[in-house]
């Protein structure tokens, strides 16, 4: 017997094989991973629309009119946001998906989609809801006639700051996942061709 | 054309009944806890079952089977890793020889070879560790290739330094004897 025949005969044996799951617990576990899906889009779309309905209240209920457009903005901007969530791919599904690629072109897949998910975030994400953060910050400034406005007082700029701050890092940490996730494709990559 | 749920039902229990203690020596191949393995054995035979509504003949039954072990078995270390810290992997080739097992007990009743085995392979790199566990289960190169998406290069190299490895062991083996 050659070492390799050994060595799988000895690994074969080692076989404890518990019976097999009945079908209605297997349908069961894959309606989990399905609902599991299911609820993670269910709380995206209720905290867009948790924005939604607290902009419309704004826009609504304050007589500012810079307010009143900001808010409209930033409803627009939130529904593109949501819109973008839902239209973007969804994570493979390993009941899909898992047999129809090998293991390295499953995991690139899925790398891919979550890199340019993350790499286009000022696109799709933190742009459509600019113009509305900017009028809303803006509000108090636009009520005024134009030949009256002042420069806003420190604590408001430190606002203003603050929330520019926010999208910067939501950038800067987006773009720093997706070059880490493409040197992840790279290994695969190198690996698909060595 | 769509198959039937009978048809995904039966080609389920046909390759249950001819995978399932493959499938259970992979999740043990990946998974060192048994409580975890245990589960990620039901995880891939959920995926399975499921899977047999879109198998079109795309590949062999085997690799099909193979496949959706593995990316399940490796979706479950990625999401095992979140929780718990991982432990340092290595290639193939730093390995000099077959791990020496944790538990001696145990070893007095189970092939002290198979347990080595399972020693290195928890110790492998995610593609060392596939490739390693298809060869065990005697898929060609080729076949390990398709569920790996190694390029045959890669999978040569690997099933070398594997055979290598395994040659060494059987010599200390039978010095020892």
């Amino acid at each position: 017997m050659t070492p390799d025949e050994f060595a799988r005969e000895s690994w074969q044996s080692r076989a404890h094989v518990a019976p097999l799951p009945p079908l209605e617990e297997l349908r069961a576990r894959a309606d989990r991973f399905r609902r599991k899906i299911e609820r993670r889009n269910w709380i995206e779309y209720m905290a867009g629309a948790i924005v939604i309905v607290a902009f419309l209240a704004i826009a609504l209920l304050v007589p500012l009119p810079g307010l009143r457009i900001g808010s409209a903005l930033m409803i627009g901007g939130t529904g593109v946001v949501l819109w973008q969530l839902h239209r973007r791919a969804s994570p493979l599904s390993p009941m899909e998906h898992a047999g129809q690629f090998s293991v390295l072109d499953y995991q690139r897949r899925e790398l891919v989609r979550q890199r340019d998910a993350i790499d286009s975030v000022f696109t799709w994400y933190l742009l459509p809801l600019i113009p509305g953060m900017a009028v809303v910050m803006a509000a108090p400034i636009l009520s005024s006639p134009w030949n009256q406005w002042e420069m806003p007082p420190a604590d408001a700029l430190m606002s203003m700051g603050f929330v520019v701050g926010v999208f910067a890092v939501i950038y800067a940490l987006n773009k720093w996942g997706a070059r880490k996730l493409q040197r992840q494709i790279d290994e695969i990559d190198a690996m698909r061709s060595a | 054309m769509e198959p039937t749920a009978t048809t995904q039902n039966a080609r389920y229990r046909e390759a249950a009944r001819v995978y399932a203690a493959a499938i259970e020596r992979l999740a043990r191949g990946y998974e060192a806890d048994a409580d975890l393995a245990r589960d990620l054995v039901q995880d891939i035979h959920a995926a399975l079952w499921r899977s047999f509504a879109y198998f079109e003949g795309q590949c062999s039954v085997r690799s099909w089977v193979y496949r959706i072990a593995h990316n399940v078995a490796v979706s479950h270390i990625q999401a095992a890793r979140r929780n718990r810290p991982p432990s340092a992997c290595c290639g193939l080739e730093e390995i000099d020889q077959l791990a020496a097992p944790h538990d001696i007990e145990r070893e007095a009743s189970e092939s002290q070879l198979a347990s080595r085995l399972l020693a290195t392979i928890h110790r492998l790199k995610p593609a060392d560790r596939q490739v390693m566990l298809l060869y065990l289960e005697e898929l060609t190169a080729e076949e390990i290739g398709e569920v790996t998406g190694l390029s045959a290069g890669a999978v040569a190299t690997r099933i070398h330094r594997l055979k290598v490895l395994l040659a060494e062991a059987f010599q200390a083996k039978e010095i020892d004897t």
